[in-house]
């Protein structure tokens, strides 16, 4: 039987690192999700994502049990993220432009696949490229919201206590993302 | 019977799973009639796929094979040597004084008003003086703004000018 992250994170707090391993399979996907909607690179991503989980373990002992576990992963990786997007903002412009074309570069650096229709590729390179400059356009904090109840499915509640705001901020955020979203996409709505 | 300009409101609570009945079941039988918030919610439902679409591409291309191990590397890096004595100041200090808030807001303020003071452009005395540092025997004054009168004369014995502006604490001489 599966065991509940509760379980888990209890395992952990006594020094347990394979108890942490689970939940490190059971959310890295997830987390990594969230922290390329924010940042827009793979490898930065993965990086992020590694860091938060390493970050979560390190301080398991001041995690309070009356929350979730995911929320409180989740908080660390927009927090992480954010700081990895302001960083990389500083950078010359420059710098940035070559990272776009690298490996693993953004959104769209869509993944090749030989069976896919070259047109569709095309199109879908291009609804991703509008996907990007939607998402670009919003503040972290509106990105954080738009990925955490689009994508992740959070709550208003859970979406409140990751992002540390009220369940109206929430609100008028997530309206104000959604509506730059479907007015950059309006054409595939 | 619900208005149609407040089922608009409402729609994004209802499609994020946010409403309890029974407005709920009140703004579903409304949407079914309705062809404007028929369309809200598929609207709604198809930015949202193909929100998750792109990040889902993107993901699915991920290699996790190696995630764990990229974890427990970063477990075994020891924190930089600024953080355990930042956090070990922090701790002490917190354990020290509880409130943190108006420690903080404090800090803030102090920090606050010492910037606005050190940024605040110089007042126009000091814009005149600035502008008289002289080079090679020459000066050259680029701006002067002041609401007193100023008085300016050349004194061709002594090679110099000579700049009076109406208040006694701002005579300067070249
Ligand atoms: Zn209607």
């Amino acid at each position: 039987m599966e065991q509940s992250d509760w379980e888990l994170v209890r395992q952990c707090k006594s020094g347990d690192r394979q108890a942490f391993r689970e939940l490190v399979e059971r959310y890295q996907r997830k987390t990594v999700a969230i922290a390329f909607g924010i940042v827009h690179d793979r490898e930065d991503a993965l990086e992020v994502a590694q860091e938060a989980f390493a970050k979560a373990f390190t301080s398991i002992q001041k995690f309070k049990e009356e929350a979730s576990f995911y929320t409180w992963l989740y908080r660390i990786t927009v927090n992480l993220a954010i700081d990895r997007q302001r960083q990389k903002n500083r950078q010359p412009l420059l710098d940035r432009d070559d990272q776009g074309e690298g490996e693993g570069g953004g959104i769209e650096a869509m993944p090749d696949s030989a069976d896919t229709d070259p047109f569709e590729k095309v199109k879908d390179k291009e609804l991703g490229e509008r996907i990007r400059e939607a998402l670009d356009e919003l503040t972290p904090a509106h990105k954080a919201v738009i990925l955490l109840r689009e994508v992740e499915g959070l709550s208003y509640e859970e979406i409140s206590d990751v992002l540390q705001c009220s369940r109206g901020t929430v609100m008028s955020r997530l309206h104000y993302a959604r509506k730059k979203l479907q007015s950059r996409l309006r054409d595939d709505l | 019977m619900i208005a149609c300009a407040h089922a608009q409101r409402l729609l994004p609570l209802l499609y994020d799973g946010e409403l309890e009945s029974p407005l709920r079941r009140e703004l579903s039988r409304h949407v079914t009639d309705c062809s404007v918030c028929t369309r809200t919610v598929a609207l709604l439902n198809r930015s949202q796929e193909l929100l998750c679409q792109t990040i889902d591409d993107h993901i699915d291309d991920v290699d996790f094979s190696g995630f764990w191990q990229g974890v427990e590397a970063k477990l075994s890096q020891p924190p930089p040597f600024w953080r355990t004595r930042v956090s070990g100041w922090r701790e002490s200090w917190l354990a020290f004084w509880s409130w943190r808030t108006p420690v903080w807001a404090t800090a803030m303020a102090v920090i606050v008003l010492a910037a606005v003071q050190f940024l605040l452009p110089p007042s126009p005395q000091e814009q005149v003086t600035k502008s008289l540092v002289s080079e090679n025997n020459q000066a050259q004054i680029e701006s002067l703004s002041t609401s007193n009168p100023v008085l300016v004369w050349n004194e061709p014995t002594h090679h110099a000018t000579v700049i009076w502006v109406g208040d006694e604490s701002m005579e300067e001489q070249r």
